[in-house]
């Protein structure tokens, strides 16, 4: 239960991170004029970004240093003024955490938006001025939206291909990595408690009852398979039921899976056997399984001699091989 | 003197196994380390974005208006790919671009025949966030271009009936378009210099965590390390110790000695390997930081040793360390900077593991900082000596 609880809410988590807006911006609007009102409706506008205007700069300041806000945006007292004077520079300014490079990409769609107020504005002056006043702003934004489209230099053309967005290849490999480590896991307690079963003789009991050692074994990968395969199905139904995954080559998964688990059931086998003692057991099964993460996650792909041997070894680096 | 020698010796010899115990701790380390820096790396993963580029035109407006797109500022988050039709379909369609745009050839002669450059933008999915932010840039630029030329053709089409001459007028045009350019390149001066602030205190996010996890396992080596103890008590090897004449005192300063020890075989290595690869290694770094590991770890020790003797159930013992250094670990910012949260911001100053953060990092310590070690180390001495010592 713990095992699908975890690998299902991880994955799902990244998923639905990754599907939020892009942008979670504060907006302080000092200015207080229509235009600004305006800008910030604007900005409003975009589906991409979630957009909190602000009354207190404080507040506003707290609530990005807490993580509310990518970005804030101030907008500063004369904003409208200054536009309409036929300058531009420093109107708005923004608060950031160092790390957050993303925002670099909002902040010059928001330069586009201003410079395009600010060439309307600077050019209505220019028109106004030439004809000594008598061209008034309504004329200005009549002629503007009438001319609009003739005097177009550049035109967008925006094409589907019709592709619907794949499951994301991160959301597969977080949820096959939580996955295969917990059944790693989950198959090395199982062999502690074969270690167990041995030096309680529950083994001999059974050897005694006419049930061989062999048969026990069996029985007990069987059960081990059989429980594991059902978290995975249940965890990828879970998945495909929130809509994180939309298709899935089943089969091939499947056998992946199944033949990853009984080999791992073999290594533990063989630890068992060879290792007889608890605490040993335990030290070279964590060993195994943090070298499995190590050997299998391409941390050390091509920069030490014999590494791709090495982690051939591990049966987690065909999984990721088959899988991913 | 020589018996407490001897004690040391004993004590280092029967834990020499502890060095495996250290290097599946390095393992760990390392994929933690490693699960951080992607996760890092991946904040931004909702903008790292890929772009094709099939552009057949080599007209100067096309140079600008790509170059303006790819400035610096925005390569970090934009990859462009120079491609082809065919190869950027085939890269659309394996989600390896998430859009494809598409510039003629001879597109900007267009415009002197007086129709407008057409430019394709080919997108794969409808649903992918950052599709739609780039659909809206790309609209805005071409939008605000679009615009800048309306107005002046206005204001051109006033001179004209004003009765300018031609070339003045042409001139005029001329002159605004510079102007216009100008601006459009150096878009970025409608922000006033960046209030840009730091939550890592003052360091990147893989720096900062790479220390938190230094601490962690510092942590964790040590609780480890005194697993044995349970077994010394419930054997008698402590009751023996003291048969023998030494003091509990003496026994549990032994122990607390070499495992300092042995955790600086991990703790100190992964410092120089960091120094390293800041480029700052060098012999003195490390010996300045050998005490203030020293002072680190002392409470750490003590706190560890007392829960081991206090809380006799294994799982209980577990649980109390959990939650004793998770929450501790937590509200100092271990698991995410906490700023703007004006009563923690308050309470992580007098919390020692983000003290011991800030002298491993070498930031200055204040007297909250200050207040806070020397009142846990106090505390917990005072337990160790109620609780530990008078134990057996």
């Amino acid at each position: 239960m713990a095992v699908i609880l975890l690998s299902v809410g991880l994955t799902y988590t990244y998923h639905k991170a990754i599907e939020q807006n892009i942008y979670k911006v504060g907006i302080i609007d000092l200015d207080q004029s229509q235009t600004s009102k305006e800008f910030i409706e604007l900005l409003d506008n975009q589906k991409e970004i979630d957009l909190n205007l602000e009354d207190s700069p404080s507040v506003a300041q707290r609530k990005l240093k807490s993580g509310d806000y990518h970005i804030l945006y101030t907008i500063k007292n004369g904003f409208e003024e200054t536009l309409k004077s036929g300058e531009y520079k420093d109107i708005l300014g923004y608060s950031k955490e160092s790390s957050m490079q993303m925002t670099a990409w909002l902040n010059d769609f928001i330069s586009l938006k201003v410079l395009k107020e600010w060439a309307y504005y600077d050019l209505y002056n220019l028109v106004a001025q030439a004809s000594l006043g008598e061209y008034t702003l309504a004329d200005y934004e009549k002629a503007y939206s009438e001319n609009l489209e003739n005097n177009e230099i550049i035109s967008l053309d925006i094409d589907h291909l019709g592709v619907n967005k794949k499951v994301s290849g991160e959301e597969k490999k977080i949820f096959v990595s939580l996955i295969s480590v917990f059944m790693m896991l989950v198959t090395m307690s199982y062999g502690k408690e074969v270690l167990s079963e041995r030096e309680l003789n529950i083994v001999n009991r059974l050897k005694v009852s006419g049930i061989s050692e062999v048969k026990y074994l069996v029985n007990k990968g069987i059960i081990l398979l059989i429980y594991l395969l059902m978290i995975l199905i249940i965890s990828a139904l879970i998945l495909i039921s929130l809509g994180v995954f939309k298709e899935l080559n089943l089969i091939i998964d499947l056998l992946a899976f199944t033949a990853f688990i009984m080999i791992n059931y073999l290594v533990t086998l063989l630890l068992v056997y060879l290792l007889k003692d608890k605490g040993k057991y335990l030290l070279v099964t964590q060993g195994y399984i943090l070298f499995s993460i190590l050997m299998s996650s391409d941390l050390f792909k091509g920069n030490l001699p014999l590494v791709n041997q090495v982690k051939g070894i591990f049966p987690l680096t065909y999984l990721f091989e088959m899988i991913l | 003197m020589t018996s407490y020698k001897k004690l040391l010796g004993v004590e280092f010899k029967r834990n020499y196994k502890q060095l495996l115990n250290m290097l599946l701790l390095l393992g760990l380390f390392i994929i933690l380390i490693n699960g951080i820096i992607y996760l890092v790396t991946n904040e931004k993963l909702k903008l790292d974005t890929s772009i094709g580029l099939v552009v057949e035109d080599s007209a100067m407006e096309i140079n600008m208006l790509l170059g303006s797109i790819r400035n610096d500022e925005l390569s970090d988050i934009i990859t462009f790919r120079e491609t082809s039709m065919t190869e950027g379909e085939a890269l659309l369609k394996n989600d390896e671009i998430i859009a494809l745009i598409h510039v003629e050839e001879n597109t900007f002669e267009a415009l002197e025949s007086g129709e407008s450059a057409k430019i394709s933008m080919t997108v794969g999915s409808r649903e992918d966030i950052r599709v739609v932010f780039l659909s809206n840039y790309i609209e805005n630029m071409v939008e605000m271009l679009n615009s800048s030329q309306n107005s002046a053709m206005i204001y051109y089409e006033l001179l004209r009936e004003n009765g300018t001459p031609y070339e003045e007028r042409i001139d005029e045009l001329n002159r605004l378009s510079m102007k216009y350019v100008e601006a459009f390149i150096f878009r970025s001066r409608v922000f006033v210099k960046d209030d840009v602030y730091n939550k890592f205190l003052g360091l990147t996010a893989i720096d900062y965590y790479y220390h938190v996890l230094l601490i962690v396992l510092m942590i964790l080596a040590s609780i480890v390390y005194h697993n044995k103890l349970e077994d010394d008590l419930k054997n008698k090897v402590i009751t023996r110790l003291i048969n023998t004449g030494y003091s509990l005192k003496e026994i549990y300063l032994t122990k607390v000695v070499i495992s300092i020890f042995y955790v600086a075989l991990l703790i100190l290595p992964l410092k120089a390997g960091y120094l390293l690869l800041m480029n700052q290694f060098n012999f003195l770094n490390i010996i300045k930081f050998i005490p203030v590991y020293i002072i680190a770890i002392i409470p750490i020790q003590l706190i560890i040793i007392t829960i081991y003797i206090l809380v006799k159930n294994d799982i209980t013992r577990d649980i109390v360390f959990l939650l004793f250094f998770s929450s501790l670990g937590f509200f100092s910012g271990f698991a995410m900077p906490l700023e703007g949260l004006p009563v923690l911001d308050v309470m992580k100053e007098y919390n020692f593991l983000h003290v011991i953060l800030k002298a491993f990092i070498k930031r200055s310590l204040n007297i909250s900082n200050l207040v806070g070690f020397l009142g846990i180390l106090v505390a917990v001495v005072f337990l160790f000596k109620r609780e530990a010592i008078r134990f057996d």
